[in-house]
Parts: structure tokens; sequence; C-alpha cells
């Protein structure tokens, strides 16, 4: 009898030995490598590969480097490869410094999906990017509407007449308004060159030249800070409302305070799940990547249902999403 | 005409002032709006941090020196502030006060060292503390900002603080700063050493004042300002990174100099600067209020500050023929 039980679980071991190679290499261990470690930023977003994690029923380590350079990341692959990680998620700090260490973990059989700031096509299986121009054109249009009421002026506080994110942004925002929001008129633009003093100055400018505006859109973290730190000590809070592109913590102070601020972003934490959740797709769904293909979301993505692999600048590249708006109701739920 | 002598030393401080109210009374009638009491506020609270600096900076440049570290030391002190207040929920304005000054000595206590114990040239030496001191920023922060929400509340209430309806704290504190080292530098002995040094360092040294006392000690103050400026810059803006008043000691310098500091030393004072501050202040906003972009607004401050030398020049060439006419009179 023993000699039996012996033998039974003697083949199920073998079994097993057998089958775990051809279902998995599945045991899936992720090195999340942020730009730096220390930014809230990305801490939110490692909230989010944790998460992902934690569905996956992976290992995950969060390998911050301590100063914000391509060769400290490059430290952290290749101790990440040696160390057995299987998946790496990358915010590069460089596009195409970080490509032989990565073709180096590829050629070994590691996953590698950037997000947030994309390298070389080689270096990596995909990319996720944010959010499309146009996604933050339409929320920042949004949120103005709302905040001047549906009809009304509105001015815009830019970084500089040069900058080419802020201007496709406002493009899309305009585009957006006129389609929906016909009422609503850009009056003025401002330029504070993404620094407090200069924002602050052009925000009491805007205000002083322009008394019939109801929201400032500043499409810059800088900008909107100063516009809103400015307005909720002047005799124009509750009048002139804030919004634009922004972080949740960065903007709740004014958000609440009664200064009725709005912000945009993307959702963050979401981030980071899709990256790893796409990343768990390639390894173990045999999930296609070529431009065209359509990846299918994860139960526990807060964003679309499914993503289209589109032809980005780099490369094939996913979008996280829409925008989210940041208001006094849903601030609190964010911490980055 | 007695009377008349004694005013006329500070008949400069008296002209500043007319040409700063003729400005803001020009952008009052452009603008109507900027002259309500939330534009005069705004006029003031935008002027603190540069109005400090200035006075801080006003008896170097008396001296014939230069400390172009201070925005380094605003930045330094501005970011470490807030990284501490981070670190110690339980600090209110207070900490910030004595914390900013202490940072901003430091900065000062190296510059003064440099410049009056191994005698180098001030330019060079603020000039390689301005990098060394912003490098600093750079590597202590580590690309870490903060706003408003890890700053202690009572310091940005106090920030916000308004009296009479047009006069910030800060400025309140400005006032007080010019006031002291106004009264300092005209009846105090030190004071008057200063101008002694600007005007002929040689022959300052020769006749027994202590040159490199007061020159270190000039320094050591423009660093505490430069430290107190950096509290006000949280008080102000609510928001910090490693850049932060990157590239404005020249914008202080301009405000100095406008205000009638000499560049060539001797002579100037810190109520000058301050109301030099204040007409660079009124420019910039003025021009805002009327919608000239930023751009254009930079090349008008360079403009101003070479119209406000020239002007400073021919006043000194007339004061010298004056001077020199009188002493010709009085050996006749």
């Amino acid at each position: 009898m023993k000699k039996v039980l012996a033998a039974i679980a003697t083949g199920a071991l073998i079994a097993t030995a057998f089958v775990a190679p051809s279902s998995a290499a599945t045991k899936l261990k992720i090195a999340h490598i942020p730009k730096l470690g220390t930014i809230g930023y990305f801490q939110a977003a490692e909230v989010g590969v944790q998460r992902a994690c934690k569905e996956l029923k992976a290992t995950c380590a969060y390998k911050g480097p301590t100063e914000i350079t391509a060769a400290a990341q490059v430290k952290e692959i290749n101790a990440a490869v040696q160390g057995g990680y299987n998946v790496l998620i990358i915010a590069a700090n460089d596009k195409d410094a970080l490509v032989p260490a990565l073709k180096a973990a590829q050629k070994k059989g590691v996953t590698v999906v950037t997000y947030d700031s994309d390298v070389a096509q080689a270096g990596r299986s995909v990319f996720v990017n944010q959010a499309s121009s146009e996604g933050i054109g339409n929320a920042l249009a949004d949120s103005a509407a709302e905040l001047a009421g549906g009809e009304g002026d509105i001015a815009v506080l830019s970084t500089t007449p040069d900058a080419t994110n802020q201007n496709v942004w406002i493009e899309f925002m305009n585009k957006r308004l006129a389609a929906k929001y016909p009422k609503v008129k850009v009056v003025a633009t401002a330029y504070g060159l993404d620094k407090p003093e200069e924002s602050t100055t052009e925000t009491q400018g805007l205000i002083q030249k322009n008394p019939t505006i109801e929201a400032i859109v500043a499409p810059t973290s800088v900008g909107i800070v100063a516009a809103a730190k400015y307005v909720s000590g002047s005799a124009s809070k509750g009048k002139v409302f804030v919004t634009g592109l922004g972080l949740p913590n960065d903007m709740k102070t004014y958000i609440k305070d009664g200064s009725g601020a709005q912000a945009s972003l993307w959702d963050v934490e979401n981030f980071g799940y899709v990256a790893v959740q796409i990343a768990n797709s390639i390894r173990n769904n045999k999930q296609s990547v070529k431009v065209g293909a359509v990846i299918k979301s994860a139960k526990g993505d807060k964003g679309v249902k499914s993503r289209k692999v589109i032809k980005g600048a780099v490369g094939n590249e996913v979008l996280l999403g829409p925008a989210t708006v940041f208001t006094k109701d849903n601030v609190d739920n964010y911490n980055f | 005409m007695n009377f008349l002598s004694r005013f006329k030393p500070s008949s400069r401080e008296g002209s500043l002032g007319l040409i700063l109210i003729v400005t803001i009374a020009i952008t009052g009638i452009i603008n109507p709006r900027f002259l309500t009491g939330d534009g005069t506020r705004d006029l003031f609270t935008s002027t603190a941090v540069v109005a400090l600096l200035a006075i801080g900076m006003a008896p170097i440049i008396i001296m014939r020196h230069i400390d172009l570290s201070v925005a380094s030391t605003v930045g330094l002190t501005a970011w470490f502030i807030a990284d501490l207040c981070a670190k110690h929920p339980e600090f209110t304005w207070v900490q910030c006060f004595i914390i900013g000054p202490i940072i901003g000595m430091v900065v000062g206590v190296i510059n003064g060292l440099l410049v009056a114990g191994l005698r180098l040239p001030s330019l060079v030496v603020t000039l390689g503390t301005l990098y060394i001191v912003r490098g600093a920023v750079y590597v202590i922060s580590n690309s870490v900002d903060y706003n408003a929400q890890e700053m202690p509340p009572s310091l940005l209430d106090l920030g916000q603080k308004v009296y009479f309806g047009i006069m910030p704290f800060t400025f309140l504190l400005v006032i007080f700063a010019m006031l002291i080292t106004a009264w300092f530098m005209k009846y105090r002995k030190a004071g008057r050493d200063c101008y002694a040094i600007g005007s002929n360092p040689h022959a300052a040294d020769l006749v027994g004042i202590k040159v490199f006392r007061r020159t270190f000690l000039a320094f050591v103050f423009s660093g505490a300002m430069s430290g107190l400026a950096g509290v006000f810059y949280l008080m102000r803006f609510a928001q910090v990174d490693s850049t932060a008043f990157y590239g404005q000691e020249l914008a202080v310098v301009a405000a100095a100099v406008i205000g009638g500091v000499t560049i060539a030393g001797g002579s100037g004072t810190t109520v000058g600067a301050t109301i030099g501050a204040l007409l660079v202040q009124t420019i910039q906003g003025g021009l805002a209020a009327i919608g000239v972009d930023a751009f254009w607004k930079s090349a008008i401050n360079g403009l101003l500050l070479i119209v406000a030398i020239y002007a400073d020049r021919t006043l000194a060439r007339k004061s010298e023929n004056a001077l020199l006419a009188q002493r010709i009179k009085e050996r006749a």
C-alpha cells in the first residue's frame, strides 16, 4: 500500500515537473524601474503595479534609481536580469542609452514594456503612452466649459509660445470647444515660461486686462499651481476658476479650499496597472503587439475595455485612455 | 538754503518716488483695474522678495562689491525649508523664519571669507557660489518638489495676510528692514564706513577702517536676507523645486541700480533700492496688465536698466561739477 502511494506521489511529482514548463515559465517576476525612485508620480504608478501583481500572483519589486540618469537605470536593468526577473516595466530616462542593456535582457527571455517615456523600438515589446493629445485637449475643454458654466469668456495660461506639447493640447481644446461648447470663447493667451514668478504675474495681468473671464486654463503643472494659488488669495476667488494639467496632490489645496479649481491628468495608478497587465498578456497569453492588434483589458482596469496597438512616434504603442478630471468630489481618491 | 542742501542728498530717492508714482498713474489710466485694492496688494506682494534682496545687496554694492549668489541662496533656502516642513509636520512659520536666515548666513559666511579674507574679487567668488549653491540644490533635492500640501498652513496664512486691504505682511517686514538698514547706514559709524570703503577702499584701509570686518559682515547680512527671501518665496508661491528663483540675481542688481545704488560704489541707500524694486515690479505688472507678453517684458527691463545707469552717470557728473564749483568758490 505504502509503495503504491509512493508511486502515485512520484508520478504526480514527475507530472508536475513535466507540466510546469509548458503551462508556465508563468511565474512572473516583475521589476518596475521608474525614472527616479523618490518622485510621487512614479510611486503612484507603483501602487498600480502592485495591484496588478496581486491579481496575477506575481512577485514584484520597485527598483527606483537614486538619480535620474540612464546610467543608473542600466545598473538596475542588469541587476534585475541577474536577479532572475523576467518582466521589466520601465519609464526610460533616455531613448537610446538603455537599448543595449534592454536588448541583452530580451535575448535572455525577459519581456520589456515601457511606459510614460519610451525607448527605441528595439529595446521593448510595446510602449504604453499616457493619453492622446486629443484626450488631454478634450479634458481641458470639458473642465473649462464646466467651470465657466457652459458659456462665457476663458483665458489660457501656457508656458512659452513655441512649446510643442502645450500648443497641440490647446489646439485640441479649441477644436472641442468649437464643436461642443460654441458659447465658450478663449479671449486671451498669456505665457508664464513655466516659472512661478512669471506665471503669477501673467495670471494677475490676465484677470486685470480681461475682467470678463470666468476660467483660466493652464496646461502646465507649474502654471496651474501658480494661477490657482494667486486666485485663491485674491478678490477673484469664486469668480475666476482655474483648471489645466496638474497632479492631484499639487492641486488638492486649491481644489478643496473653495476656489473651485480643477485639474486633469491621466490616472497614474492605472498606468502602472495597465503596463503590468499588458506585459502579462504578452508573456502568458501570447498576445500580439503588432500595430493593429487589439489587447483586451484586464478585470481591474479603471480605464477602457480594450486597447488597439497603434503606430506611435517611435514604434508600436497603446494609449492608456482618456484623461481624468480631478474635482473636489474625487480628488481624495488619488494620491500622486 | 541750509534746509534745501540738507534735503539734497536724499533727492535721488525723492525723484525716484516721483517716477514710481507717475508710472503707476500711467498704468492706472490705461487699465484702471491695476489700481484697485487687489492690484496694489499684488504690487507689494510681488515686490517683497526682490526688495528684500535689494536691501541686502545695497551695502555690498555701496562697498564696490556684488553678490550674485542671492538667487541660488533663495532657491536653496526655499527648498530646504519646504523639505524640513514636509518631514516635520509640527513646524510652523516660526521655525521657517528662524531656519531660513541661518541657511542664508552660511552661504554669506562663505562668500564673506572668500571675498574679505582671501581678497578675491566678489564678482568671481559669488559667480562661483551661484553655481555651487544651485548645484547643491539640484543634488540635495533629487528632483523632488513640494507644494502647498506639504507646507505649514500657518506660514501660508501669513503669506496671505493683508493689512488695511493693501499692505501684505511680507512687505511690512520689507519696510521694517528698509528703515532699520537706512538708519544704520546713515547714522552708525559702521554704516558710514561702508560708504568710505566704496568711495576709496585703499584710503579707507589707511585711515584705519576695518575693511575686512565690514565687508565680511555685509556678505553675511546679504546671506541672511536671501534666506529670509527664501521663506518669502514659499509664502508667495507655495511651490518649490530645484529651479526656484533661477536666474533672478540680475533682477536684484537691476532693482538696486535703478534705485540709485551706484555700481561704482560709494553712494546709494536701501530706501532707493526698495523704490527701485517697486519700480521694476510696477513696470512688469503694468506690462502684463496691458497685455504685453513675457518676452518683451525682459527686453523692456533691460532698456530700463540702461536708462537708469545713464541717469545715474549724468546725475553723478552734475553733482561732481557742482561740488567742484562750490569748492572753487569757497577757496576764492
